[in-house]
């Protein structure tokens, strides 16, 4: 459909400016501006940007037909235009930019609020906002580009937003070293992401999101993109592994942990980390187009997912749980992109930035009031301290682990089902006799496949690949309950190990820090009513049916190739049973981890030492993360410096020494001629002038090109 | 012969009177001229011993009022050349005469500090600037070689004097009088140039030059009149490779502009280079066409010169920066580099008539080129105090982190210089780049993408002398306090500097609007190239109106 606003709906303009102009206020004159005016203006802006894009989202909503909704737009300017290329900066706003706009924004405004009683005593107060609002702003136009190009200056803008807040207490060398380690991660991620693009724009010589849609959609066009799906795909994956902390490049989330909690909360865990799931949802037609390519995504994300949550088990640092417990739960959203369920992604992508937002901030709560102790073996008891803190911990943890009527359970459960019951049009017994495979890859009707909801026959290795995902799944998801009730248990359960001189000055947080609390506390209940489960929602009265499912209708026009035309479901139409049986595994598992936690850590707290005692390998692997930092620096680091090394020779002794210093030797000592060539003598001067015209006039005439 | 000349002729307007119309074209130069005039009535009036600093306001000013002038007379440029086809009165002139004013405007605004401090503050020394803006501008309207000639020496006598201003300091007096002689030399080839011209050819119009150059071919005497025109196109060549610094004619570069006053440097670095440019551009476009000029080892003619000094200016430029310990020269070396980009897009854009809107390219580039160096000799003026000016890489300790805008400043026009986004010089050398990829695409020949290549990894190169700028300014310890010239005047150049080069690498579109509107409206070329102009303007309008 048409847009209502074509291409001129600036608020979009309006949405990106505000942080941007916040972090020049605060940069430039922050240190000169009161304290209380600089809070004023950080969290003005984000709240301005906020309304803004409430404002899109209004106006979005009101151009629909009822079916669909379709897009805002707005160029902003053209940057280069020269011939074939084109880069302009322009804004895309449509459902999916919507859903990670106003998280971004929301999410962001409250973490801006608490950040204000966080940070309050800190001397450069003022840089910090600036940092901030320049991350929003970056991940802002990450958010809404409308091509690649944008979309890449937001990611590197993120990334250097979150090197210079990792780093924010850049005079402890080890932050200041955990903040380059993000940096350069990051980089070899990008330098990936960079090479995809390239591919990309190679082939189809452009970058902008609505015409790739239509290449990759169009059954004559898609034929170009196939052959460099799976390079390009692959490639822009690597990408999202740094950025979003996926095998093999997640080794700089934990390590992030040394910046101020507030940005752990809002950059890695809610938005930044999210921004590779986002941008595979924004590509999905590329995605789908290949399944051995949606094979690698799942895959990958499985295997993060349990390793992580392993890793997680046996940390003792709060915040390094929570950090592992991102990097797994980040790899369950691939899992879902892997399984060609974009919807499942972003709602779990939404849910999560509530939860572990509010598990981030309900942390910093924690080692604000016990002033900067991170360890949990001294903490425990704190219930009775800190009463909102406590509650606000457990509705994020009830939430993370998946107990229903909590928003992690919906999206968990979503993504588990999809992984059971997904399948790629490709992999469907008896397809490619019966039509050309092009067909399948772009506009194939999903009827004909699909078989008037009867189960599908499905090939054995994709089958294998689903049924791996899924049980890795649920297994993870025991996990997640299991290590985050035990942090929950070790932090505010039992006696508390902190020494007197640290008892005596626990106390709750400011009500700044406590209202994002609550405010993250409530959506971290009900964000997930927007998408029920199909056999829940079938029993909804008419009215509510829709809204049961609201985020599902809402992206269905984002991902109505991938999820209609080239990913079905295998059990049918109406698969209730097969669903309510996936559910129902997930949560008994779910129950298993909170039961075995309470067990271990409140019951019998002698538990884990004897378990340590029998499995004291195992825990020595798990808790050096399986040797994977120490892998790396043997692998790449030393290498690197080893060459670095033999550069500063070459450099030195080569570069400087023989080339260098050969031509200062031959200029000083050696060459008359070119000594002489600078010298200074104005009649050597106009010899050579007029030598180098006689040499000019030769070069013209001599071939005796004339006539 | 003559007969069929005059019939043939599209400039019936040189044998009729001016028009009042025709006045239009001498406005920008006629209110520089008349502001010079009224400065020496005012200087007259000056009372001894108070600074001149208003004079060098008066003159922004003026200056302000010239380029001013070109944004009124863009929309009302006229198609023949004026006054008995002297001048022409077209956009692309107009785009020059105000990149002179803006250029010689911020080189006055860094000057009075200095002046005063080398107690040298007279009235001479803006009068000089706007006599030389007076013959660029003339030079960039130039139709005629008679008129090109004398605007060339309008433009430069005023700027040997300039360089030798600070007459107590030896260094200048030397700059001075080897740019002088040299400068003098290189004139009489050129002139010796134009006399091969006008021997082979019997007219020093431009356009003229160009019909009786075709009259040449295939007739009697083709072989002596064409090798006679050839030698004379050369050293006209040679003229303007002197002018723009380009290797192996920038012998005196280093020389003069270590020796002349800072403020100084910067005006010819920039105004000088961008009119000798427009100079090159307008001459050798219009009045001598490569179809008939053949030669050269690729045998594209005088392009395969370009082609050779392009690359040979690129890679001194750049190697033998590498080198240098003081600031200025090590400018002075940086900018025979950005003389050798300048000439690879000039290269690609005419090599064939089809590609002459990448043109718009060097026009992109200039501007770029001028905010960003003024800037970082703005800043070099501000640290020129006599006796204690900050002249080596060493002198340049700390600077950054004492004076944080000063470092604010030069880092974004070094950062500018080598080609670094976001800034005007990024897209100016994507631009220059670009055009050279695209011409070698499009003709197959490898060696312009020789060219744009050895030019990247040559500017690869200069990464690490600019760099070294900055690193100097922020890491190193410092040797010796410097204090600075505290005067209005070049913090306002530097922040017009810092400003536009941020604006031009993030909104560039206007300005290349700008820049192709100038180069479509490009008057006195053959029918091939106005074929090209025209589509030019139909895509252009085009664009326009989808806008």
């Amino acid at each position: 459909m048409e847009p209502l606003y074509s291409d001129s709906f600036y608020f979009l303009g309006l949405i990106v400016l505000m942080p941007l102009l916040g972090a020049i206020i605060n940069g430039l004159f922050g240190a000169k501006l009161p304290r209380n005016l600089v809070n004023w203006v950080a969290c003005g802006a984000m709240a301005l940007s906020f309304a803004f894009a409430l404002v899109s989202l209004q106006a979005l909503v009101n151009q629909g037909n009822g079916e669909e909704v379709g897009h805002l737009s707005y160029t902003a300017f053209q940057w280069i235009f020269s011939g074939s290329l084109n880069a302009e900066i322009a804004f895309l706003f449509d459902p999916l930019s919507a859903v990670l706009v106003l998280i971004i924004t929301g999410v962001g405004l409250l973490i801006h609020i608490y950040s204000t009683g966080y940070m309050a005593e800190d001397p450069s107060k003022w840089r910090y906002f600036a940092y901030l609002n320049l991350f929003v702003f970056a991940m802002l136009l990450l958010a809404l580009g409308k091509n690649m190009l944008v979309t890449f200056i937001g990611w590197e803008g993120v990334g250097m937003a979150s090197y210079l807040l990792i780093g924010f207490w850049y005079s402890d060398a080890d932050k200041a070293a955990a903040g380059q380690k993000a940096f350069i991660v990051n980089r070899v991620g990008d330098f990936f992401f960079l090479l995809g693009m390239f591919i990309l724009y190679f082939t189809v010589g452009t970058w902008d999101y609505l015409e790739l849609e239509a290449l990759a959609t169009n059954t004559a066009t898609a034929a170009l993109l196939l052959p460099v799906a799976l390079p390009v795909g692959v490639l822009i994956f690597l990408g999202c592994t740094g950025k979003s902390a996926q095998i093999p490049l997640y080794v700089w989330l934990p390590d992030a942990m040394a910046g101020p909690t507030p940005v752990s909360a809002l950059i890695h865990a809610a938005t930044m980390v999210t921004a590779g799931v986002f941008l595979l949802s924004r590509i999905n037609w590329i995605f789908t187009l290949d399944p051995n390519l949606m094979a690698i995504v799942a895959v990958v994300g499985s295997l993060t997912a349990l390793m992580a949550a392993t890793i997680a088990i046996v940390q003792t640092d709060i915040k390094k749980v929570l950090a592992y417990s991102t990097v797994s739960q980040l790899g369950f959203m691939f899992m879902a992109v892997g399984v060609g369920s974009f919807t499942a992604a972003v709602f779990h992508l939404m849910t999560h930035a509530f939860f572990k937002a509010l598990l981030f901030l309900a942390a910093g709560s924690v080692i604000h009031g016990m002033h900067h102790e991170q360890d949990m073996r001294k903490m425990g008891g704190l219930k009775k301290y800190m009463p909102w803190t406590h509650a606000a911990f457990l509705i994020g943890t009830l939430a993370i682990a998946g107990v229903p009527f909590f928003a992690g359970f919906y999206s968990k459960d979503f993504i588990l089902w999809s992984a059971l019951s997904n399948v790629h049009v490709l992999n469907v017994v008896g397809v490619l006799e019966t039509a050309q495979m092009e067909m399948f890859t772009t506009t194939l009707a999903p009827a004909v496949v699909a078989a008037e909801g009867h189960a599908l026959e499905v090939l054995g290795g994709a089958l294998f690949i689903n049924w791996f995902v899924f049980i890795v799944g649920v297994l993870t998801a025991g996990l997640t309950a299991f290590y985050m009730f035990r942090a929950y248990f070790m932090t505010f359960h039992g006696e508390c190990r902190a020494d007197e001189e640290t008892k005596s000055h626990i106390h709750e947080s400011p009500s700044a820090m406590l209202v994002a609390l609550l405010v993250l506390s409530f959506l971290s209940v009900v964000g997930g009513y927007i998408g029920w489960p199909h056999f829940i929602a079938a029993v909804f009265p008419k009215g509510l049916k829709y809204y049961a499912l609201g985020l599902e209708h809402w992206l269905a026009e984002v991902f109505v190739v991938s999820d209609t035309y080239r990913v079905i479901g295998r059990f049918g139409e109406h698969p209730y049973l097969a669903e309510g049986l996936a559910a129902a595994t997930s949560v008994i598992i779910a129950g298993v981890g909170i039961g075995l936690a309470y067990l271990m850590y409140v019951k019998r707290t002698d538990l884990p030492g004897v378990i340590h005692a029998r499995v004291t390998k195992l825990h020595y692997v798990l808790s050096n993360k399986y040797f994977v930092d120490e892998g790396y620096f043997a692998a790449f680091v030393r290498p690197t410096l080893l060459i670095g090394k033999v550069m500063t020779w070459f450099d030195k002794n080569i570069i400087s020494g023989l080339l260098v210093g050969g031509a200062a030797f031959m200029t000083q000592n050696l060459g008359r001629i070119l000594r002489n060539l600078q010298s200074g003598n104005v009649q050597r001067y106009a010899t050579y002038i007029s030598l180098a015209l006689a040499l000019v006039v030769l070069a013209i005439f001599y071939p005796g090109c004339l006539a | 012969m003559t007969m069929q000349l005059l019939s043939t002729l599209n400039t019936l307007a040189m044998l009729t009177p001016p028009q009042g119309a025709e006045f239009a074209a001498i406005v920008p130069g006629m209110i520089v001229t008349l502001v010079a005039l009224a400065f020496i009535l005012i200087d007259v009036f000056h009372r001894k011993g108070t600074p001149r600093d208003y004079l060098a306001y008066f003159s922004v000013i003026g200056l302000g009022v010239g380029a001013a002038s070109s944004w009124y007379l863009w929309d009302g440029t006229l198609e023949a050349p004026t006054f008995f086809g002297m001048l022409y009165l077209d956009r692309f002139a107009l785009f020059f005469s105000a990149l002179a004013c803006v250029s010689g405007a911020l080189a006055i605004l860094c000057s009075p500090a200095v002046l005063r401090s080398h107690r040298m503050d007279r009235g001479e020394y803006y009068l000089l600037v706007l006599f030389s803006v007076v013959g660029m501008i003339f030079m960039a309207a130039s139709a005629d070689l008679l008129s090109l000639f004398i605007a060339f020496e309008i433009m430069s006598i005023p700027i040997y004097v300039l360089a030798g201003f600070l007459r107590e300091d030896s260094r200048s007096a030397e700059a001075s009088m080897k740019y002088f002689v040299l400068g003098a030399f290189s004139a009489a080839l050129m002139l010796y140039g134009i006399a091969l011209i006008y021997g082979a050819t019997g007219t020093t119009n431009l356009e003229m030059i160009a019909q009786n150059l075709y009259y040449l071919e295939g007739g009697e005497g083709q072989h002596a009149g064409f090798g006679l025109a050839m030698l004379g196109v050369l050293l006209i060549f040679s003229g303007f490779a002197f002018k723009v610094a380009a290797v192996p004619f920038h012998i005196w570069t280093p020389d003069v502009y270590t020796g002349s006053p800072t403020p100084v440097v910067g005006f010819m670095a920039t105004a000088v280079k961008a009119i000798a440019f427009a100079g090159l551009l307008r001459v050798f476009v219009v009045a001598f066409p490569l179809d008939v000029l053949r030669g050269g080892f690729f045998g594209y003619g005088w392009i395969d010169i370009a082609f050779a000094l392009a690359a040979f200016s690129m890679v001194l430029g750049n190697v033998v920066a590498l080198l240098q310990n003081n600031v200025k020269r090590m400018l002075a070396y940086s900018s025979i580099a950005h003389a050798g980009y300048l000439l690879l897009g000039f290269t690609a854009a005419n090599a064939h008539p089809r590609f002459f809107l990448h043109n718009d390219a060097i026009l992109f580039y200039l501007v770029a080129y001028t905010f960003g160096t003024i800037g970082s000799f703005a800043v070099l003026s501000y640290f020129s105090r006599r006796g204690e000016s900050v002249e080596t890489f060493e002198d340049l300790g700390q600077l950054g982190i004492k004076y944080p805008m000063m470092g604010l400043v030069m880092g974004i026009s070094i950062f500018s210089a080598a080609g670094i986004p976001p800034t005007a010089g990024f897209l100016g050398k994507f631009y220059i780049f670009r055009s050279a990829i695209d011409v070698g695409m499009q003709t197959d020949e490898f060696s312009f993408i020789g060219l744009a290549i050895l030019g990247v990894l040559s500017s690869v190169a200069g990464v690490y002398y600019y760099l070294k700028v900055l690193i100097y300014m922020y890491m190193k310890p410092e040797k010796r306090a410097f204090r600075p010239l505290e005067h209005t005047g070049p913090k306002v150049a530097m922040v017009v500097c810092a400003v536009m080069t941020l604006y031009l690498g993030i909104f560039p579109a206007r300005a290349i609007e700008i820049t192709q509107e100038s180069i479509i409206d490009f008057q006195g070329v053959s029918s091939a190239v106005q074929a090209t102009l025209d589509l030019g303007q139909q895509a252009l309008e085009a664009r326009q109106a989808a806008e």
